[in-house]
């Protein structure tokens, strides 16, 4: 009798782990569970922190509510996160364990690093899983895996607007035209703001200077920086996120560079100047969002966020809140929570709901989205100018 | 003309971070045989007392620092190395490795993972013919090269100094002549902490502070002690400037791609042409 009913354990317990939905036996509710496989030691550690805060505002939001409404039940959101040391190999690691033991239906990525490699076998077998990432790189709608989605902002679609707007920017505040090195971080979304850049920028007539690459775990640039400003670019394209870029900044200034830094989008004025100060980036350009912009709703947000991690969000907080409500009102849309096809499939109608504070757009087949992003030139944290629409000035 | 003194520059300081742990772990190995990859750790703890201290002051901090990390190689060589001291090598290896993760483990649950700056304590720099360099920068050099001063004039002139030569040489004849190496060993531990917490120390207000900011410097720390010959204090100084330069002008003039290689294929070379390494001194074995 013991015996059958130890076995029956084993059997129900395996079930249950079998499930991406699971039920909490002590609460008798059922959990929906989804990945998140994102740096939290290593270079990227920061970076990786601001994204799973956002994660975990979203879903202290969604279960303070009583969860989802799915198909008529009430099921409670639960994370599983894995830490990737921002190394593509513990990324692949990380998404084996999810996917193969986890049994998550969905995993939450932050970049592009973590998100390529995880991306060779999201589609494959039984165990397949749906990706919402942030990677930039235009490799992700390349590859039409229609098991993942892009939430953020794709270079490849914006860079030739920005750059278009940023050389009139320029051309009304410089007398001279303006020589862009650039410092590109050796990962994919690096390459990919590079290759991009150089495009856009040299078919609107601009000049690009040198360009260095940098491993993602260095906090040395001497040896880089020596090299791009051997011939005086007048602006330097920093694209990484901020801790490192911060480094830059300063390294670069120490080796005399007294022009414009340029930045890129997930990379604020305020995170920058926090530890370099206003003087160091004074003239600095800005991949400036949605996120710039003051409407109600992104007020609420701030204030929520102040209120639950004593300090200022960032646009990479609100990543990765948008992430996790985009899936959960997607998996409430489509009244499922293990089959990632379905949830797919409701993804493009949620869209317009309220959670979308940077105003992604136009989900398509291939999983991109698109959004507008408009230089910003820094004068001072309260003096920052944002040219936005039809290149017309906006002063704040 | 310009940019070759600033590569210079540029090397140099780098060379002298790496020449700094690289004699700490030269002086470890020499006298324990202890492969100390936890300096990696230490040089990083260094790091994060100054930036706790941040407010009490620089010069405060840095020979709290060194004393805190010094203490914590005793601690570590009573508990972890002296017990595994009959141990086979490869155990040693282990257990060093494995201090280096614990360590960077609590540093990751203690300080969290957002990477901490220091300000200069020396801000403002120099032009020398060009080349742009930060006063802080110079501070690091010269610290570097007074304090291997001191540790040789340590070694040279006074006895325990001697005595940690002694045991380096021949643990059996130094028991012979009443050195008791585990006491020795347990000053040298400490001494090698301390300048590994040094490192760090003299890194934060350059760099930034995270938990793993002492891997690279500790692999490369490994690849000049081998390079220069094991067992070679001044060698190794020497050595990490070789490395610094050889990196600083391989990714100026052949590819930055490449910068974490090039001292590798230094070491290749130098193994071939010059087994013992550039100071090591050739043994005989029967």
């Amino acid at each position: 009798m013991r015996s059958k009913t130890q076995t029956a354990g084993v059997l129900a317990l395996a079930l249950t782990c079998s499930m991406g939905a699971t039920v909490n036996a002590a609460e008798g509710e059922t959990v929906f569970r989804f990945g998140v496989p994102y740096p939290q030691s290593g270079g990227l550690a920061e970076y990786g922190v601001n994204y799973s805060d956002g994660i975990r505002m979203a879903i202290q939001e969604v279960n303070g509510k009583g969860g989802l409404n799915v198909a008529g039940k009430k099921v409670k959101v639960e994370a599983v996160y894995c830490d990737t040391q921002a190394d593509t190999a513990k990324a692949v690691a990380c998404g084996r364990r999810l996917s193969a033991q986890e049994k998550v239906p969905a995993m939450l990525i932050a970049t592009s690093m973590e998100t390529f490699p995880v991306m060779s076998f999201n589609n494959v077998g039984k165990s397949s899983f749906l990706i919402v990432s942030s990677s930039a790189s235009n490799k992700l709608a390349a590859l039409n895996n229609p098991l993942v989605v892009r939430y953020w902002f794709n270079t490849y679609n914006y860079m030739s607007g920005f750059t278009k707007a940023l050389k009139g920017v320029l051309a009304t505040v410089e007398s001279t035209p303006q020589t862009v090195a650039v410092m590109q971080s050796e990962d994919e979304f690096g390459k990919a703001w590079a290759e991009t850049f150089w495009k856009s920028w040299t078919g609107a007539g601009g000049t690009v200077g040198e360009t260095a690459t940098y491993a993602t775990v260095s906090t040395d640039f001497y040896p880089q920086l020596t090299a791009v400003l051997k011939r005086k670019p007048s602006v330097l394209a920093v694209p990484g996120t901020c801790p490192q870029v911060t480094s830059i900044v300063k390294q670069a200034r120490e080796l005399g560079f007294s022009g414009r830094f340029l930045f890129q989008v997930s990379c604020g004025p305020e995170e920058i100047v926090k530890m370099v100060g206003e003087k160091a980036i004074a003239g600095s350009i800005f991949e400036g969002s949605e996120w710039d912009t003051k409407s109600a709703r992104l007020t609420q947000f701030k204030d929520a966020f102040k209120k639950k991690f004593n300090r200022d969000a960032l646009i990479t907080n609100v990543n990765g809140y948008a992430h996790a409500m985009w899936l959960f009102s997607s998996v409430q849309a489509a009244g499922s929570l293990d089959d990632p096809k379905k949830i797919r499939a409701a993804m493009g109608s949620t869209m317009s709901q309220d959670w979308n504070l940077l105003g992604m757009r136009d989900l398509q087949n291939n999983g991109d989205t698109t959004a507008t992003v408009h230089p910003r030139i820094f004068k001072a944290l309260n003096n920052i100018v944002d040219y936005t629409g039809n290149n017309a000035q906006v002063a704040k | 003309m310009n940019e070759a003194v600033q590569y210079i520059a540029n090397g140099v300081m780098t060379g002298s971070i790496y020449g700094l742990l690289a004699v700490a772990l030269a002086l470890v190995f020499g006298v324990l045989e202890v492969p100390q990859f936890a300096f990696g750790a230490y040089s990083m703890l260094g790091g994060y007392i100054v930036a706790l201290l941040a407010n009490e002051g620089y010069w405060i901090a840095i020979p709290i620092a060194v004393l805190v990390i010094a203490l914590l190689g005793i601690l570590t060589q009573v508990l972890v190395f002296d017990p595994l001291r009959n141990a086979p090598p490869g155990t040693l290896f282990i257990a060093a490795f494995g201090l280096l993760l614990i360590l960077q483990g609590l540093a990751l649950l203690l300080f969290g993972p957002n990477n901490r700056t220091v300000a200069e304590p020396i801000p403002g720099g120099i032009k020398v013919l060009g080349a742009a360099i930060t006063y802080q920068r110079i501070f690091v050099v010269c610290a570097v090269l007074v304090t291997i001063v001191l540790l040789n004039t340590f070694l040279r002139r006074t006895n325990i100094g001697r005595s940690i030569r002694a045991v380096g040489q021949s643990h059996m004849g130094a028991l012979v002549v009443g050195i008791s190496p585990r006491r020795i060993g347990l000053i040298t531990m400490a001494i090698g902490s301390g300048l590994a917490g040094l490192s760090g120390v003299l890194l934060a207000p350059i760099l930034q502070v995270y938990p793993t900011m002492g891997d690279g410097l500790v692999l490369k720390a490994f690849i000049i002690i081998i390079l220069a010959g094991m067992g070679s204090i001044n060698g190794a100084l020497l050595g990490g400037l070789i490395v610094g330069l050889c990196e600083s002008f391989g990714a100026a003039y052949v590819s930055l791609e490449f910068r974490d290689a090039y001292p590798i294929a230094l070491l290749i070379l130098v193994l071939i042409v010059r087994p013992q390494g550039m100071f090591g001194k050739a043994v005989r074995t029967a």
